[in-house]
């Protein structure tokens, strides 16, 4: 069978009611976000954004770079992790640890440097924390010869050499954000020189560029609707991988930022349970840090995706841009909001959500990697400690589910987390 | 008041034309000449403060008729001030619903609307739909139904069973703003999933090729706004407007009218 999917799954026209579109704020008769837009995306992501079909062709040159950095990923059985836990369950995980860049991310920033490339776009400019979608960008910039600058938050800048280094390595401009090359980062930084910045800063800061520089596009690495769309790919995979093996997921979790590694993984399974009733006793399962409890402590409102209100406002799970989450090293997960159709599916009861801490998810990051032998990203650690609750579960039930994880990636450039909590 | 009912209307193509009630720019003679070159459908705006799928040229507008002192009465007088072969009334759910969308729908019956066309009813409040169908049925509208290109498949054949007088598709995130969207891909797949139930496709359209596109991929009509509403408020004399008015619809309903 052949694993790699030709296409993308579109699951908008699934979707249990309406997404609710993007809005400007009714208030500003001046300036229009969605007017902005074009200027921000090449025209065929935003296409994309908007499309009414539910399968999307990739492009031959996307499913050639998919090859080149390893796709499909193999779904491997946690047996080890299995026998600790001394439960009947059995675990599965989707490795998309095995990028170059060590992330799930590079699948949408392939798609997004070949759809830039394709029009012209001199530069991708985007925002990083921790560096994984920034070197994930900056991969695939390399690869399709794009030039790209990424605002990396200062704290991550300064705390996170390594990522840093290989965004540089691949040719990346990479500055500390707040910058003084944008207004909002002048104005941030003229209050605290030492700014330790945020992704929703880092993001404004991006976006203002591209609207002063006609030649310059920006990447995004989560939450908009084309994201989730390239992100499928895993759970396409994935469905295929499960039907070789004979095996039906009773409970699929993944850890989410934006949400666009987990629905990249369950919309084809949701979608096929609200088109054809497949899947009807599978639970979907995600995970969020309690540094930054948007689905299960924030309200599902309209809201900007950015910190300065550059981007259009996104009906959303959010805990407000401007709240400031405490610094945890799953810095991927620090966002403010869940992507608008992971925010539905959730609204609609589709999708349930967890939220745990810091200490306990390094906690099981440090017992899978003992057993399993990879190191899950602190971002990934959620997960993990996710399945590791349901397996528990169902030693103490007696039941035999099938838990599949989605394994965002590895956090062997986040080494230092574990010396810090001396989780060794 | 009307001689064919508003579905009636879609026996030829449609040009259905936005205006805000109240807008001061929104002279007596503006419908004129737009009813007599051919509009058949008058989709008039009651103002509000909070136009959520709006781009800024419908927003300014809005924001005009308030300002110039337009209340939800005065609105409704000025829409009934005027015959013409079809009105409907557009107003946000939110709104409607604030202000009871019974006496709205009574409103709209005494102004010789045909219909009430309320765009965030799926979208933000779908629980409402029965009542608004009730409702419609009550005051001897057909329904109308605003979709985008982001409903779910199933709503969409759902809402076209309950034999509407046409389905509005916006085209576009918000009124008078273009965004790069294969509009005709879009289209033929929503024409695909409502049978024959008129559709009419809006958002940003200004040129006679964007309106062939939108019939070349199967709508039966395009709504005009924005582009109207430009040509109206960006000054000169009114006989230069007129002439502009005239020749921008009659190029309008060129395109409309083209064999495909
Ligand atoms: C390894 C990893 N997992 C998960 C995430 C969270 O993002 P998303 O929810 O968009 O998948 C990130 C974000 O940086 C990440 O690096």
């Amino acid at each position: 069978m052949n694993i790699l999917p030709s296409h993308w799954y579109n699951i908008v026209p699934d979707l249990p009611k309406p997404l609710p579109p993007p809005r400007d704020p009714e208030d500003d008769y001046i300036f229009s976000r969605i007017e902005l837009l074009p200027k921000l995306f090449p025209s065929e992501l935003l296409d994309q954004e908007f499309t009414a079909e539910r399968y999307i062709q990739i492009p031959g040159e996307v499913l050639d770079a998919y090859r080149r950095i390893g796709r499909p990923t193999p779904l491997v059985r946690a047996v080890n992790l299995e026998r600790l836990l001394n439960t009947p369950a059995r675990i599965y995980f989707k490795r998309e640890d095995l990028s170059p860049t060590g992330s799930h991310k590079i699948n949408t920033a392939l798609a997004q440097a070949y759809y830039a490339k394709k029009e012209g776009v001199q530069m991708l400019t985007t925002e990083t924390s921790a560096g994984q979608w920034g070197s994930a960008l900056a991969c695939a910039c390399a690869m399709f010869d794009i030039r790209c600058l990424v605002f990396m938050t200062r704290s991550s800048y300064i705390r996170k050499p390594y990522r840093r280094i290989l965004m540089k390595l691949y040719g990346a401009d990479v500055v500390p954000s707040p910058s003084d090359r944008t207004e909002i980062g002048r104005r941030l930084l003229m209050e605290n020189q030492e700014h330790p910045g945020s992704l929703g800063i880092a993001i404004s800061e991006a976006v203002e560029t591209c609207m002063k520089d006609g030649s310059a596009k920006y990447a995004v690495g989560s939450v908009m609707n084309f994201v989730l769309l390239h992100q499928t790919v895993i759970g396409l995979e994935t469905m295929r991988q499960l039907e070789e093996i004979g095996e039906i997921p009773d409970v699929m979790i993944g850890c989410v930022g934006g949400g666009s590694n987990f629905s990249g993984f369950i919309f084809p399974f949701i979608g096929n349970r609200l088109k054809d009733g497949d899947f009807k006793n599978t639970e979907f399962i995600a995970v969020e840090s309690k540094a930054s409890p948007k689905m299960t402590e924030g309200s599902y409102i309209y809201e900007h995706g950015d910190t300065a209100g550059y981007l259009p406002m996104l009906k959303m799970y959010t805990v407000g841009r401007s709240y400031v989450p405490p610094p945890i090293h799953a810095a991927g997960l620090r966002y403010h909001a869940a992507a608008p159709i992971l925010s539905l599916l959730i609204k609609e009861g589709l999708v349930k959500a967890v939220a745990y801490t810091q200490e306990e998810v390094l906690e099981a990051a440090r017992v899978f990697a003992r057993v399993e032998g990879i190191v899950p990203a602190p971002e990934t650690a959620h997960a993990v400690k996710q399945a590791i609750v349901e397996a528990e579960h169902c030693r103490r039930r007696n039941l035999k589910k099938t838990i599949i994880l989605c394994f965002s990636g590895h956090g062997l450039l986040d080494l230092s987390v574990f010396e810090e909590y001396g989780t060794y | 008041m009307a001689m064919v009912s508003l579905s009636g209307a879609f026996r030829k193509r449609v040009l259905m034309v936005y205006l805000t009630a109240g807008d001061p720019y929104v002279d007596s003679w503006v419908i004129e000449t737009l009813s007599e070159h051919g509009v058949d459908i008058f989709e008039f705006g009651i103002p509000t403060a909070r136009p959520k799928y709006d781009g800024l040229t419908i927003k300014a507008s809005y924001r005009r008729a308030i300002e110039s002192g337009v209340t939800l009465e005065k609105s409704f007088q000025f829409i009934e001030g005027f015959r013409l072969r079809h009105k409907v009334v557009l107003t946000y759910f939110e709104y409607a619903r604030s202000i009871g969308l019974e006496r709205l729908m009574s409103y709209a019956l005494n102004a010789g609307a045909e219909g009430v066309l309320l765009p965030d009813l799926l979208i933000d409040y779908s629980e409402d739909a029965d009542v608004y169908v009730r409702l419609c049925k009550q005051y001897g509208f057909e329904p109308i139904f605003f979709i985008t290109s982001s409903f779910p498949y199933k709503l969409i054949s759902e809402v076209a069973r309950l034999n509407p007088a046409f389905i509005y598709m916006g085209l576009m995130a918000s009124t008078g703003t273009l965004l790069p969207i294969t509009i005709s891909r879009n289209i033929s797949i929503i024409k695909s999933l409502i049978n024959n139930t008129p559709l009419l496709t809006g958002f940003a359209i200004s040129e006679p090729k964007q309106v062939l596109e939108c019939i070349r991929a199967g709508a039966d009509g395009v709504v005009i706004g924005s582009a109207i509403i430009r040509l109206i408020s960006g000054g000169g004399e009114k006989q230069h407007i007129k002439e502009e008015l005239r020749n921008y619809i009659s190029s309008i309903k060129e395109a409309l009218e083209a064999p495909v």
